[in-house]
């Protein structure tokens, strides 16, 4: 029976992939999408590379200088600056707007992703459970989930945060708690309508214990809405994180964090708009590229455009 | 026609009385009118009520307010003040030395009939000024007397040499006793308002939204320029200058010093500053525990930070560097620099100290903006750049305020940012509000020897002397360092320049208002 399912998966899988890649590479949208994804995480990667220096060290010196990409060459002159100097400004700390962008997006991407990882772990556990055991077990996780969706998701958050303290640390867990139900809302209606499929009561009457069934076959057959469903909430995910540290509750400052760098320009918006602008224009990047990707591959994985 | 006549004429009526309204924006409402301890709640009261004494016109000189004149005894222990004759409360109480009385008895005894502290009243801005409540440990005010009509007497637990600046402090103005007992304990909130003999009647205060005064016609001195005056709060300094701006409001108090070039800059209004403020912010570095119990870690602490580039950029023309705890304007100063930035120092003396690599610490930062810090967080920033930069590797925080105040006290912040603004004009307002043996606790301090100085340059009889023993204290301080001063700011406000004649002085804008006209 192993020899079964491990000829079988492999080839089901594989055909699936590649007519899901085939499907994704004629989605231009996704093409973008996926784009800008891959030059955040390798700007994120390679920021010490690409800006050298410490994000977090103050130079009083170089306080509140407008972006000198878009300086005009007089005002460069007038200041002794050179167009490569700041590019995209610095703040009222006197730092390098570019490289706490650049650092920014070594928090956002790893908050965001590892909340999602947490959640999406998490909350198909639940779903698993819940839709394969059924009765009150099914209940209750039901119940979870509706209370856990009975309050907006920020709110939520904010509300978790509040209790634990504020901190990335804490501001990540908030985030993956409040994404959890909709990994098991949507694991368990996937394990719903899998419980009764043919292989499922073979596996059973060949008997195979319930773990080997519900995360041998059940899990993998449900796994292309999850991917979906990723993709999506860790845009969510690094908006959550930026709305957290801008208003206190996430990242504390002087962290290199989009949320804490607007609520540091929040105040001198009218002075010094780039402050506010850089890290906004790359939490709005950021979670479009994610949106994008995340719209174009619920379409390649949709079963009904076969 | 005639109908139309009447029609102009009341729309030119509804013209003057609208021209006659001096609307303010401050960084809040009221939290009382009745005793507050907040320049939110001093402000608007202080049209109500007045105090015995008040301050030269945009000084902090004392002069002759609801008193005429003064005098002390031999050793400054007994305080007679000849009362201003002919002056009644709006409530057509009249104002005497019985009306004195029933004032300070309200606010020094527990135990007297309209204190309700007990019930929730707060009074603690008294406890400040005069040592505690009678019969607390240090409590200052023994008695009051009445001699006669306009004469009243107070009988103190010692000498105090600056017992009128006391006076003059923004929280002592007098109320009506006939509006304070028929009020109860909602006296000041409000639904009741409070009475007084000012140049302005409190009219309405709507919760949430505004306070309205309106001209006292009967004033006994100079009668108010403008009609009505609106105090509105409005939390954020951006938001304060963008209605002063858009023309909403009239005066903008205590606005970012970062403003200052575009209230300088602009057609419409100008900045407004008193010479020189009486406040003070400084970093506390707490002492009882390890690493600041050794004075080197505190001297490089103090060496590492380029007090004059944090200054400059966060406080802009509006301040000056801070480099002991008196500040400028008041007596008993050395008016020296003892540790200027010398980062190469600071890393000797925490190698000395043991500490070659440095060590973490945590550095506390306030949660809200206040005159002597008004971007706390961005000064906590830059310090805690210049502290890593020799090794101290100082983590930020924060926590509500109401906690803040609490926690410093018990030692839970190695290092901390607060300051002082003063309550009245006298170094003993600085050095004891930080340094006797009750607030010392806030840096872990225990020097009995300074202790004992203070309470005698508390009561010294002259000048002379005084201002030797507050040197003396300063020399203790700058030996021992249990704190940085750090800064001497200047308030901002932005005044429209349709509006004439506001003269904030070094004790903040708790001034009376009836110096200020409004042209349409």
């Amino acid at each position: 029976m192993t020899d079964a399912t491990a000829t079988t998966a492999p080839v089901r899988g594989s055909s699936l992939g590649r007519d899901v890649l085939r499907r994704l590479l004629r989605h231009p949208t996704g093409i973008l999408g996926a784009a800008i994804i891959v030059l955040f995480i390798l700007s994120a990667i390679f920021a010490p590379l690409l800006r050298p220096g410490d994000p977090l060290r103050s130079d009083l010196r170089s306080r509140n200088i407008p972006p000198t990409l878009v300086m005009s060459p007089t005002d460069l002159d007038a200041r002794g600056l050179s167009r490569g100097d700041y590019p995209l400004g610095t703040d009222a700390q006197g730092r390098d707007l570019l490289r706490r962008v650049l650092y920014g997006g070594r928090i956002s991407l790893r908050v965001g992703l590892l909340a999602v990882l947490m959640a999406m772990s998490a909350g198909t556990v639940l779903g698993l459970i819940g839709g394969y055991f059924g009765g009150r077990v099914d209940m209750f996780v039901v119940w979870l989930v509706d209370i856990l969706l009975a309050f907006p998701g920020i709110l939520l958050a904010i509300s978790i945060v509040a209790v634990l303290g504020p901190s990335l640390t804490n501001a990540l867990i908030a985030i993956s708690i409040t994404q959890i139900p909709i990994y098991t809302r949507i694991v368990r209606s996937a394990t719903l309508a899998l419980k009764g499929s043919e292989y499922v009561q073979a596996a059973q009457a060949l008997g195979s214990g319930a773990p080997r069934i519900v995360f041998g076959h059940i899990l993998p057959n449900s796994l292309s809405p999850l991917l979906v469903q990723i993709t999506m909430s860790t845009g969510t995910a690094i908006l959550d994180v930026a709305a957290l540290g801008f208003l206190g509750l996430g990242a504390q400052p002087p962290a290199a964090e989009w949320g804490v760098m607007i609520s540091d320009g929040f105040n001198r918006f009218r002075e010094a708009p780039w402050l506010s602008i850089a890290p906004g224009l790359a939490i709005f990047l950021s979670v479009i590229g994610f949106n994008l990707l995340g719209d174009a591959a619920r379409d390649a994985l949709d079963p009904r455009l076969n | 026609m005639k109908r139309l006549i009447a029609l102009l004429a009341a729309l030119a009526l509804v013209g003057t009385a609208a021209a006659q309204t001096l609307i303010v924006g401050q960084s809040g409402l009221p939290v009382t009118l009745d005793t507050g301890q907040d320049g939110n709640s001093l402000t608007p009261a202080i049209q109500v009520v007045e105090r015995l004494v008040g301050f030269a016109q945009g000084s902090a000189q004392v002069e002759p307010l609801l008193a005429t004149s003064w005098e002390p005894n031999d050793d400054s222990s007994v305080w007679t003040f000849h009362l201003r004759e002919g002056v009644s409360f709006t409530d057509g109480t009249p104002f005497n030395a019985e009306a004195v009385k029933f004032n300070f008895d309200r606010w020094n005894l527990r135990d007297h009939e309209y204190n309700f502290v007990d019930e929730g009243k707060d009074f603690t801005s008294f406890t400040y000024v005069f040592g505690g409540y009678h019969g607390d440990p240090g409590y200052q005010i023994e008695s009051v007397e009445v001699v006669d009509e306009y004469t009243v007497r107070f009988n103190l637990t010692g000498s105090i040499g600056f017992f009128p600046q006391q006076l003059a402090s923004a929280y002592f103005g007098l109320h009506s006793p006939a509006a304070v007992a028929a009020g109860g304990i909602e006296y000041g909130t409000p639904s009741v308002g409070v009475v007084g003999t000012g140049p302005f009647v409190f009219t309405e205060w709507i919760d949430g939204d505004r306070v309205v005064l309106t001209r006292n016609d009967d004033y006994w001195g100079q009668v108010a320029g403008v009609e009505r005056i609106v105090f509105r709060g409005i939390e954020s300094p951006t938001t304060r200058l963008a209605e002063l701006e858009a023309g909403s409001i009239d005066m903008a108090l205590n606005l970012s010093p970062e403003s200052y070039d575009i209230v300088a800059n602009s057609s419409d209004f100008r900045p407004v500053s008193a010479e020189s403020d009486l406040v003070i912010g400084y970093l506390g570095m707490h002492q009882a525990n390890s690493p600041f119990d050794d004075l080197r870690v505190r001297q490089a602490f103090a060496y590492a930070i380029d007090k004059e580039a944090v200054v400059d950029a966060f406080y802009g023309e509006l301040a000056s560097v801070a480099n002991e705890f008196v500040p400028p304007g008041l007596f008993g100063r050395l008016d020296q620099d003892p540790y200027p930035y010398d980062p190469e120092r600071a890393r000797e003396l925490l190698a000395e100290a043991g500490y070659p690599n440095g060590f973490d610490t945590q550095f506390w930062y306030m949660p809200v903006s206040r005159p002597y810090y008004p971007a706390p967080r961005d000064v906590a920033e830059a310090v805690a750049s210049y502290l890593a930069d020799v090794g101290i590797r100082a983590e930020l925080m924060t926590e509500d305020w109401g906690i803040y105040l609490e926690d410093y006290l018990q030692g839970k912040f190695p290092i901390y940012m607060l300051g002082w603004s003063a309550d009245f004009a006298d170094p003993d307002n600085f050095i004891s509000s930080f340094f006797n043996e009750a607030n010392a606790q806030g840096f872990g301090y225990d020097n009995p020897e300074l202790f004992t100085l203070i309470s005698d340059a508390q009561q010294a009889g002259s000048l002379a002397e005084r201002e030797l023993l507050y040197q003396q204290i300063a020399q203790v301080l700058h030996d021992d360092l249990p704190a940085l001063p750090f800064v001497n700011p200047r308030t901002l406000n932005g005044v429209r320049n349709n509006v004439d004649g506001f003269y904030p002085n070094a004790l903040g804008s708790t001034v009376p208002f009836n110096t200020i006209t409004k042209q349409e």
